[in-house]
C-alpha cells in the first residue's frame, strides 16, 4: 500500500484521502519511508520533522471520521525549500549565517498551503541563500541528482527538484529568480512552475533579488502545479508586489480544449549552443504537441541576451544590497563561491543597475509584440546542453565552469527580467538516462494557458511518470 | 592593462563599503565583470530605454492596454 501511494501524483492523492480510500496517516508514513531511503543517497531533506507531522495526520484522520475537511489538499504530506519562514521555527536558507534562530512570522505561501489541508512534513535543501545553478550546497552536502548521483540536480531548489522526482514528498515549494525552479525540474525530470512576478506573495519568503523574485511549485505534473498554484495565489496585504489580477480556475480550466492554439517554436537565441540529444527530444515533442491539434508557428525573438544580462545586474545588485551587512561582519561564513558572487554585484556601477531597470519595459513590450501578436504560447528548451556532473561544477573544478554555469541559464533567466511565467516540464531523456526539459512560456498572468498545454501534453505522453532508480 | 584596472576599482570599491575582500576575490570577480558589462553594453543597443523605470506592474498594465 505505501508503495502505491507514493507513486500517486499530489491530485490523486488528495482525492483517494477525500475518498478515504488512504488515511492521513498511512499517505504520510509512506512519504516518510521514501524519505528516510532515498536521504542517504540523494541529501535532499535538510529536516524532517515526522512526530509533528504524524500528530498533525492523526488530527486530520479524525476531522475526516467527522466529514470536516480542511480544504482541496486535505492531509497530503509536504516538504519545501527551507527559505519559507515558520513561526518559532528557524530556517537555514541553505546557509550557516542564518544560524537557529526561530523565524517571527510565518510565509503567506505556507499559511495558505495550512489553510488548504497540506501538511508539512520537512524542509528542503537549496543553494546557500538560493544563490546557485547548480545544486552545490558547501555548508550541508550538495544535493545529488535521483537519475545519477554523480550529476547535478541543478539549483536553487534543489532538494525541491531531487525530493519530487524520487517520489519522497508529492510537491515542494521552490523559488525562481533566474531559473531556480525550472532547472532543477528540468534536471530531475519534474514539472515546476515559474509565476508571473506578482501572483503569488513573496511575504515570508527569504528574498535574493526583490525585482526578480517569484515562488512557485515543484510537482509530478501540470495538473498537480495547477491545484497548488489554485491554492497560493492572490492579493496579499504583507506583499504590496503581490498582484490583484484576478485568480483563474487553474484546475477547472485544464480540461478545456487545445485544439487551435498557437504554439511558438524561436527560430533564434534558443537555437544556439544546443545540444543534439536535447535538439531531438524537443523536436519530438513539438510533433506531441502538433498532434493535439495545436498549430506550430516559427516566431523570431527580439534580443533576448539583453534581457539575460539585465536581469543578472538586477540580481546581482539587489543580493549583495540584501547581503550587505553579512558581508562586511560574517564574510567567512559564506562559502567562497557564493561570496565571490554577492561581492561582484558589490561592484556593479550603479547606473547599469539603473539600466537594466529602465530597459525593462522596452525589453517586455519588444517581446509581447514580437511573439504574443502571434502565438499564444512560446515552446523552448530549458536549457541547451545535458546535464554536468558535480564535479565539473564544482568552482576550480574545470576551466568552462564560467561558460557552463552561463549555459544553465541563459534559456531561463531572460523570463524572469520580463516577468512572464513559465512552465518547465519533461520532454523525453537522453542515452545516458538523464531526463531533459522544455518549458511553454506565457502572457502575463497567463499561467492558466501553460498549465493547460502542459496538461494536454502530459496525458499524450509519459515522460513526467517516469521514475528514477533508486 | 584594463584587466588590471578593473582589479584595482573591484578591490577599492569592496573596501569603500567595508568589505574586506582579498586580492585574489579582486583577480576572480574582475573579468566576469568586464565581461558582463562588454557584453551589457552591446545588447542594450537594440532598444530604447525608458527615461525612468516604470516597475513591472505599470509595464504589465500598458502592455494589456
Amino acid at each position: 500500500m505505501a508503495g502505491e501511494l507514493n507513486a500517486l501524483g499530489l491530485v490523486e492523492v488528495a482525492a483517494k484521502i477525500r475518498s478515504r480510500d488512504a488515511s492521513c496517516v498511512e499517505v504520510l508514513d509512506a512519504v516518510l519511508a521514501r524519505a528516510k531511503a532515498v536521504q542517504p543517497k540523494l541529501n535532499a531533506f535538510l529536516r524532517i520533522d515526522e512526530d509533528l507531522a504524524r500528530e498533525q495526520a492523526k488530527l486530520y484522520d479524525a476531522e475526516t471520521s467527522k466529514r470536516r475537511r480542511r480544504g482541496p489538499l486535505h492531509g497530503v504530506p509536504l516538504a519545501h525549500k527551507d527559505m519559507y519562514y515558520r513561526e518559532g521555527v528557524p530556517s537555514s536558507c541553505g546557509s550557516k549565517i542564518k544560524g537557529d534562530e526561530p523565524e517571527k512570522t510565518t510565509a503567506t505561501a505556507l499559511k495558505r498551503l495550512d489553510a488548504a489541508g497540506a501538511i508539512q512534513f520537512g524542509v528542503l535543501n537549496m543553494a546557500e541563500f538560493a544563490y546557485g545553478p547548480t545544486g552545490h550546497n558547501w555548508h550541508f552536502g550538495h544535493v545529488r541528482n535521483p537519475w545519477n548521483p554523480a550529476h547535478i540536480t541543478g539549483g536553487s531548489s534543489s532538494g525541491s527538484g531531487a525530493a519530487v522526482a524520487a517520489r519522497a514528498s508529492f510537491a515542494a515549494l521552490g523559488s525562481d529568480t533566474g531559473a531556480s525552479i525550472r532547472l532543477p525540474a528540468a534536471l530531475c525530470g519534474v514539472t515546476g512552475l515559474k509565476v508571473t512576478y506578482g501572483r503569488i506573495s513573496r511575504a515570508g519568503a527569504m528574498p535574493l533579488s526583490f525585482s526578480m523574485d517569484t515562488i512557485g511549485p515543484l510537482a509530478r505534473s501540470a495538473a498537480d502545479c495547477a491545484a497548488l498554484l489554485a491554492a497560493m495565489a492572490g492579493p496579499d496585504p504583507a506583499d504590496p508586489t503581490a498582484s490583484g489580477e484576478a485568480v483563474p480556475d487553474y484546475l477547472g480550466r485544464l480540461a478545456l480544449p487545445v485544439k487551435g492554439l498557437r504554439v511558438g517554436v524561436p527560430l533564434n537565441y534558443f537555437t544556439e549552443d544546443v545540444d543534439p540529444g536535447v535538439g531531438a527530444a524537443l523536436t519530438e515533442s513539438l510533433k506531441a504537441i502538433e498532434s493535439l491539434g495545436c498549430e506550430i508557428v516559427p516566431v523570431t525573438l527580439p534580443e533576448m541576451a539583453a534581457a539575460d544580462i539585465a536581469g543578472a545586474h538586477l540580481i546581482a545588485a539587489e543580493a549583495a544590497a540584501y547581503h550587505g551587512e553579512w558581508l562586511r561582519t560574517r564574510p567567512q561564513d559564506y562559502s567562497p563561491q557564493v561570496r565571490a558572487r554577492l561581492e561582484r554585484g558589490l561592484a556593479l556601477p550603479a547606473t547599469k543597475y539603473i539600466d537594466a531597470l529602465r530597459y525593462r519595459g522596452p525589453a517586455l513590450e519588444a517581446f509581447t509584440k514580437a511573439v504574443f501578436a502571434k502565438v499564444d504560447v512560446l515552446h523552448a528548451p530549458c536549457l541547451p546542453i545535458p546535464t554536468p556532473t558535480i564535479a565539473e561544477t564544482d568552482i576550480g573544478g574545470s576551466p568552462a565552469i564560467d561558460r557552463t554555469l552561463m549555459l544553465l541559464t541563459k534559456f531561463m533567466r531572460p523570463f524572469n527580467y520580463l516577468g512572464l511565467p513559465s512552465l518547465a516540464l519533461p520532454c523525453g531523456f537522453l542515452a545516458s538516462g538523464l531526463p531533459v526539459g522544455m518549458q511553454l512560456v506565457g502572457r502575463p498572468f497567463g499561467e492558466d494557458l501553460i498549465l493547460r498545454v502542459g496538461h494536454a501534453f502530459q496525458r499524450a505522453t509519459e515522460w513526467h511518470r517516469r521514475e528514477p532508480t533508486l | 592593462m584594463m584587466g588590471q584596472a578593473t582589479e584595482k576599482y573591484v578591490a577599492e570599491v569592496l573596501a569603500l563599503q567595508g568589505v574586506m575582500s582579498s586580492e585574489d576575490a579582486a583577480k576572480a570577480i574582475a573579468p566576469a565583470l568586464s565581461a558582463q558589462l562588454a557584453t551589457a553594453a552591446g545588447a542594450y543597443a537594440s532598444l530604447p530605454f525608458e527615461s525612468e523605470p516604470s516597475g513591472f506592474a505599470a509595464v504589465v498594465a500598458r502592455e494589456k492596454a
